[in-house]
């Protein structure tokens, strides 16, 4: 049954979730850690619209750029980190937790890797998460301290070969959840120990979209599993 | 809806042509319900409900009762439907061919009705598809796959200062790539960090589009970037406003080895030691075009990329370049500038002014002017101190940032001490006015980081400053 309800959803909802911008309720109760009240009024600009809350950066290698979440992401008190991973669980809008984890993502604080390990686990939430876990320290994303990364590179080599589509409300693309955990795991362990098909992929596999071609992607998988 | 649209039209090579033409989604009523329920209160919601009573009933109160919810299930036709079927492919075939089964199915389920056959049938019939590329929606690409790219643009040019070397092309039909290597003349040059000072100009249509925008709004973050552009070209420094404090592409201060590094491995500050030897400083761009061909208006981006040296604000040489994506569904993306003509000795007139003006967007002072070889706050430096103390009264998000500088006379390590002492007197004075230590960052940057253009040796009360960044 649970496999049909998920079936059911996938065919009914999986290609659905990009236009939330006309409803979201807001939450009827803070959540905990109350926060200053600056970030609590991005926080409800978020819930209020979250697929315009995260717009296009101007380049390839930003694609994702939240919009209302300026305090959000510079306050460096952990409790937004713990507050915003609340508001993801807590949160049935998978557009809103997408655009929440995206804010989380851009933090700097010793929590955040653990916490998007946490959402890492939630199958609507693995290909984003594994985004923000692959690009700590360039371009809008800050050198915040990493967490265990043999952990996390294992967690992301688990999902190597995961063909679930990743349905992208704010880039309005489908995705291979996989590709994410791949191009996350190469730019962790380093592209240098890799070889890519066109040499221009090294200096921003996992910064960019995935757009790995089949070929491609057997043979980084392959190399990826090698390396350790 | 490519998933939704499976449910209704079968792959031609899977099963014959439907005796039943396929309805749109919106004759389906009660899958538009759950829709708009999924989009209201999530797929939790509906799987709840899914879980709990018949799909029909619980989405629709009005719709009559589903056949397969009121009627004893052995006698409902779900309930042989898979022997009917054989396989996947003929469930398929079967659902194409009687759109109204699919509602009967999820119904029979949602009430409790067991079928592992079906349901392992429905799991393969309707298994997530593996996506071998990003399916870029049609309204942002060409929907003609023969669209050609244009012809890269790899050339170099010998500048008075160095050599510039750069590769343009386009990296999708959406993006450009541009790949810039900068060698300095070393009988010429002598430089500390040599990296790029970039400028752009991004339009959409009659707009100017930033980075955050959406389709629905191009101008998002409109208020965020206005205030570095250059009042009459709207040209501005590439840079993150959020998370740099610097205008430079390419390089990054370390506060810790106090001095210029490299954002990443592939951008890399050159330098250049007079009589002896040079380096080369490297970057790339991929701009891109996140709103295109979808009735906006033309897409354009435009850059002046300028080597210079980070120490003196001395401009080297300049590349023009960009790409435009007219607004018609197959345009292809065609590249601009990158020619011998768009490299040239000096940048253009506005180059200067714009950079001049991410100091006035950047930060909400620059004390400047202090005494040479000084560190002591002056009275308008009080003044517009208080104003910060102000402001981080009325934000506690907002932290500070206190950069000191020091102009190029002097020796290098008096300098850096003189830097920090100034960015340290700064900052004691907002913290002795109530603001607490851990809401304020220290940085200092010696001579390393001229605000206005200076010679070496010569003292420039412009770059003898505290900047303060509120984020």
């Amino acid at each position: 049954m649970r496999r049909l309800v998920a079936v059911l959803l996938a065919l009914v909802c999986g290609a659905c979730g990009s236009d939330s911008s006309t409803m979201t309720p807001a939450s009827p109760t803070p959540l905990p850690p109350n926060l200053p009240e600056p970030l609590e009024t991005e926080l409800a600009a978020i819930r209020a619209d979250p697929l315009n809350s995260v717009g296009y950066g101007e380049k390839a290698f930003t694609p994702y750029e939240p919009n209302e979440a300026h305090a959000l992401i510079s306050y460096r008190d952990p409790a937004v980190t713990r507050r915003l991973l609340a508001e993801i669980k807590a949160s049935e809008d998978r557009v809103l937790k997408l655009a929440l984890l995206h804010v989380l993502g851009k933090r700097s604080d010793d929590t955040v890797d653990a916490a998007l390990l946490s959402a890492f686990k939630d199958p609507e939430l693995t290909a984003t998460a594994a985004y923000l876990l692959g690009r700590a320290g360039f371009k809008g994303y800050p050198k915040r301290p990493r967490g265990d990364l043999d952990a996390i590179r294992a967690a992301l080599r688990r999902h190597l070969d995961d063909d679930t589509p990743f349905d992208d409300p704010f880039q309005r693309s489908t995705f291979r959840t996989g590709d994410f955990a791949l191009a996350a795991y190469l730019r962790l362990s380093g592209p240098s120990h890799f070889t890519f098909d066109a040499p221009d992929t090294a200096s921003v596999v996992g910064y960019t979209l995935p757009n790995f071609s089949e070929g491609e992607r057997a043979t980084l998988v392959a190399q990826a599993n090698r390396h350790r | 809806m490519a998933a939704l649209d499976q449910l209704h039209e079968p792959a031609p090579e899977q099963v014959p042509a439907p005796a039943v033409a396929a309805p749109a989604v919106e004759q389906a009523p009660s899958l538009a319900r759950v829709l708009a329920l999924q989009r209201s209160a999530g797929n939790a919601a509906v799987s709840a409900l899914l879980n709990r009573r018949p799909l029909a009933r619980d989405l629709d109160p009005g719709a009559p009762a589903t056949e397969a919810a009121t009627a004893d299930p052995a006698a409902s036709p779900i309930a042989g439907l898979a022997a009917k079927a054989g396989s996947a492919v003929g469930l398929r075939a079967l659902l194409a061919a009687d759109p109204g089964l699919k509602a009967q199915i999820a119904a029979w389920f949602a009430a409790g009705n067991e079928d592992p056959s079906l349901n392992a049938m429905l799991g393969e019939a309707f298994a997530p598809v593996a996506v071998a590329a990003p399916a870029k929606t049609a309204d942002k690409l060409p929907t003609d796959p023969t669209v050609p790219m244009p012809a890269p643009i790899t050339d170099s040019k010998k500048l008075d200062k160095g050599t510039m070397k750069w590769t343009l092309k386009a990296d999708t039909q959406s993006s450009a790539r541009c790949d810039v290597d900068f060698k300095a003349d070393e009988t010429k040059v002598e430089a500390k960090a040599i990296s790029f000072g970039q400028t752009v100009v991004n339009q959409l249509g009659q707009k100017n589009f930033y980075a955050g925008a959406t389709p629905a709004d191009p101008e998002k973050n409109k208020s965020t970037y206005t205030p570095f552009e250059e009042a009459t070209t709207k040209k501005r420094m590439d840079h993150m406003p959020d998370t740099e404090n610097d205008p430079f592409y390419g390089a990054e201060w370390d506060q810790t080895q106090k001095k210029w590094v490299k954002e990443s491995d592939d951008y890399v500050p050159g330098s250049s030691q007079k009589g002896v030897s040079s380096t080369s400083a490297k970057m790339f761009d991929i701009p891109g075009a996140g709103v295109a061909r979808e009735g906006l208006g033309d897409a354009s981006k435009q850059f002046e990329t300028v080597p210079m040296i980070l120490e003196t604000r001395q401009p080297l040489g300049s590349l023009s370049w960009g790409f435009k994506i007219k607004d018609e569904a197959n345009a292809p993306i065609e590249l601009t500038g990158g020619k011998q003509d768009d490299c040239v000795d000096t940048p253009s007139a506005d180059w200067g002014a714009t950079m001049d003006q991410f100091y006035v967007g950047k930060f909400a002072e620059i004390l400047d002017d202090f005494d040479i070889a000084k560190s002591d706050l002056k009275p308008d430096h009080k003044t517009k101190l208080d104003s910060i103390v102000t402001k981080l009264k009325a934000n506690a998000a907002l932290s500070a940032q206190f950069g000191g500088a020091a102009d190029l006379t002097g020796d290098q390590k008096f300098n850096e001490e003189l830097s920090l002492k100034r960015a340290t007197n700064a900052r004691d004075y907002v913290v002795s006015k109530g603001i607490d230590a851990g809401r304020t960052e220290l940085q200092s940057y010696g001579s390393d980081w001229a605000r206005v253009e200076a010679e070496a040796g010569k003292s420039e009360g412009k770059n003898r400053r505290v900047q303060i960044w509120l984020h």
